[in-house]
């Protein structure tokens, strides 16, 4: 779905990505990890149009990136922000309705059906309780579901997340987490989430991306996030600890 | 259907409220059309008002109608309040878009230099008179004119030559170059002194020489920048979240920033140049009908466009009522009885700011 052909990219002076390839095949849930200062959230904003790329190293379903209308590109990748602080007012059933914007001219209201996928995303991501409530006065957590409801609403194929369950509880890293994968198999979504947690990427991703010194490893998490491989990059040594649920790495 | 019935109750309060405010707007014109140093009856207003319409003036009994008063009205209070109105619209609609554009409650429509444009402009013309009149426009307005879109072309260049998207440039910019060309107009005046005065009272603002010439120009601007710019009232409340989500919700910041700014800046330049620079409409109008309506554009451009033309008209009609034979300039009166109201507002609301 998503190709990246030769990419780098540079704040400034400093390189922060560097002549990198990497795939996204089809619907599924990836992560991407990798030490702090890697590029991650950089690569995300490069996908999700943020960031400017030049020509010919990003292509969504074959597609240049750089040739696709920016309102046509919000209806294919959606962005969940690492951390956003609202400054304003709205109500969070005001936030999930821009996430319709892509698809509206200047005048048109919204459908039956768009508040219908909205009321999807409210159900979904439990936010019930919360639709009348303004974001200024949410907590961190509360947000950070908001906008991965929005994400929902934008109703597009490729959802990228930067970091999405930070902020949450153990309760609701749970549930985001198994939206997630239940969106990608029953919506056939690929999702893109970078994490700061590798247990998460081992246990609950189908593919894992691990950047580190500009360089990519990709791969199924079981032969990515090995022990030596997480040591070396990491700089730290490492364990692996088995029960009948899954694999954790420890420090 | 729940929700579709929940969102029709929205849209009707919404509707009710644009009524009431354009309800209020006529009265407040009714209201002040009679008050002044002639006490003008409402009734005979009407009855004067009717007689100029086409096809009606038949139907009216014209012997109500004192001669003097009907002069009064048509030739000097409904000049000015109508005037006072569009000033109003424009600075209050225009205020809204730089708080939108800029993310920032202190911004006002004479950030990007059209205010200090116009004063110098102004100061020239004092300092070099030359006895030109177009549409109503005398040389100083028209000086004032170019001044304003001069500044507000070198600020935009300023900031396009570095190439930054940064608002924060553009706003650093805009102050920078206000100052500096506030001491090149201090530098006029201290070798024109006799004109001080002159170009101060200019600066304060009046709508004493409003003609239906100059109204029409003021009106035809008003009503095509909003026009213009009212369909992208969506953008502005996305642009509130940043432009990072901005953009990946498909929204052309840059561009869209860009054509908000320069067709309201362009509006602002043309009201400052009919009737001085108006201070305070621009800046507390919007942010008062944000307390009340929320951050919604939608609402929010609509209701501060229409509060901004009541506020104005009041403000004015105190400037030419309040003494009797002196006219208080009309910036003065926006401050003093504007900012007492303001500071209740805010602590009123303060939570929902």
């Amino acid at each position: 779905m998503i190709s990246i052909k030769n990419l780098s990219f540079s704040y400034e002076k400093t390189l922060v990505l560097d002549h990198i390839d990497l795939e996204f095949y089809d619907a599924g849930v990836y992560g991407i990890l990798g030490p702090n200062g890697a590029g991650k959230s950089t690569l995300l904003k490069l996908l999700g149009g943020i960031l400017k790329v030049s020509k010919k190293h990003i292509y969504i379903n074959d597609k240049d990136i750089t040739s696709i209308y920016r309102k046509d590109l919000a209806q294919l990748v959606a962005y969940v922000p690492q951390q956003f602080s609202p400054t304003y007012a709205f109500t969070v059933r005001q936030m999930l309705e821009m996430g319709r914007h892509p698809y509206h001219g200047q005048f048109d209201e919204l459908t039956k059906a768009e508040y219908d996928l909205i009321n999807y995303a409210i159900e979904v991501t439990e936010l019930g309780y919360l639709t009348a409530k303004y974001v200024t006065e949410l907590s961190g957590g509360e947000l950070q579901r908001v906008m991965i409801a929005r994400a929902l609403v934008q109703d597009t194929p490729i959802i990228i997340l930067d970091e999405p369950i930070s902020h949450l509880d153990i309760h609701y890293q749970k549930e985001i987490i198994n939206l997630l994968k239940k969106i990608a198999v029953d919506q056939n979504k690929l999702i893109i989430t970078v994490l700061h947690d590798m247990n998460v990427g081992l246990n609950h991703c189908d593919y894992i991306h691990l950047i580190h010194e500009h360089k990519v490893i990709s791969g199924k998490p079981e032969d990515v996030l090995t022990i030596e491989k997480i040591s070396k990059i990491y700089n730290t040594n490492v364990r692996k600890i088995k029960d009948e649920i899954g694999e954790y790495i420890h420090w | 259907m729940c929700v579709r019935k929940g969102e029709l109750m929205r849209l009707r309060e919404m509707r009710l409220n644009t009524l009431i405010s354009i309800v209020l707007l006529i009265v407040v014109i009714l209201v002040v059309a009679s008050i002044g140093n002639v006490t003008v009856p409402i009734g005979e207003f009407f009855v004067i008002i009717m007689s100029k319409i086409p096809g009606l003036e038949l139907l009216i009994d014209k012997s109500a109608i004192i001669p003097s008063h009907e002069t009064i009205i048509l030739n000097l209070r409904l000049p000015r309040i109508i005037l006072s109105m569009f000033a109003g619209f424009g600075l209050a609609y225009s205020g809204v878009v730089y708080q939108g554009v800029f993310r920032n409650p202190m911004a006002e429509p004479y950030l990007l230099g059209v205010s200090s444009g116009a004063a110098l402009g102004a100061t020239i013309a004092s300092i070099f008179p030359i006895s030109i009149r177009m549409f109503g426009f005398s040389y100083v307005s028209m000086l004032a004119f170019l001044g304003a879109i001069t500044v507000l072309y070198v600020i935009f260049m300023i900031t396009k030559s570095r190439d930054t998207k940064s608002m924060n440039v553009l706003l650093l910019a805009g102050l920078a170059i206000n100052y500096f060309v506030s001491s090149i107009i201090s530098l006029f005046m201290m070798f024109n002194q006799d004109n001080i005065a002159n170009i101060f009272f200019w600066t304060m603002g009046s709508f004493k020489t409003a003609t239906y010439e100059k109204i029409l120009v003021v009106a035809i601007v008003v009503i095509v920048t909003i026009v213009f710019t009212y369909p992208m009232h969506r953008n502005l409340d996305i642009m509130l979240l940043g432009d990072e989500q901005a953009l990946s919700l498909g929204v052309e910041v840059a561009v869209i920033k860009k054509r908000l700014l320069i067709a309201t800046s362009l509006m602002a330049a043309v009201i400052v140049a009919s009737c001085g620079i108006i201070g305070f409409v621009g800046l507390i109008i919007p942010h008062l009908v944000r307390l009340i309506v929320g951050p919604s554009h939608k609402k929010l451009l609509i209701h501060s466009t229409l509060i901004g033309g009541i506020f104005l008209i009041l403000s004015d009609t105190m400037a030419r009522s309040l003494l009797d034979n002196k006219e208080i300039s009309v910036g003065i009166i926006t401050a003093i009885f504007g900012v007492p109201f303001f500071i209740w507002m805010l602590l009123k609301y303060r939570q929902k700011v």
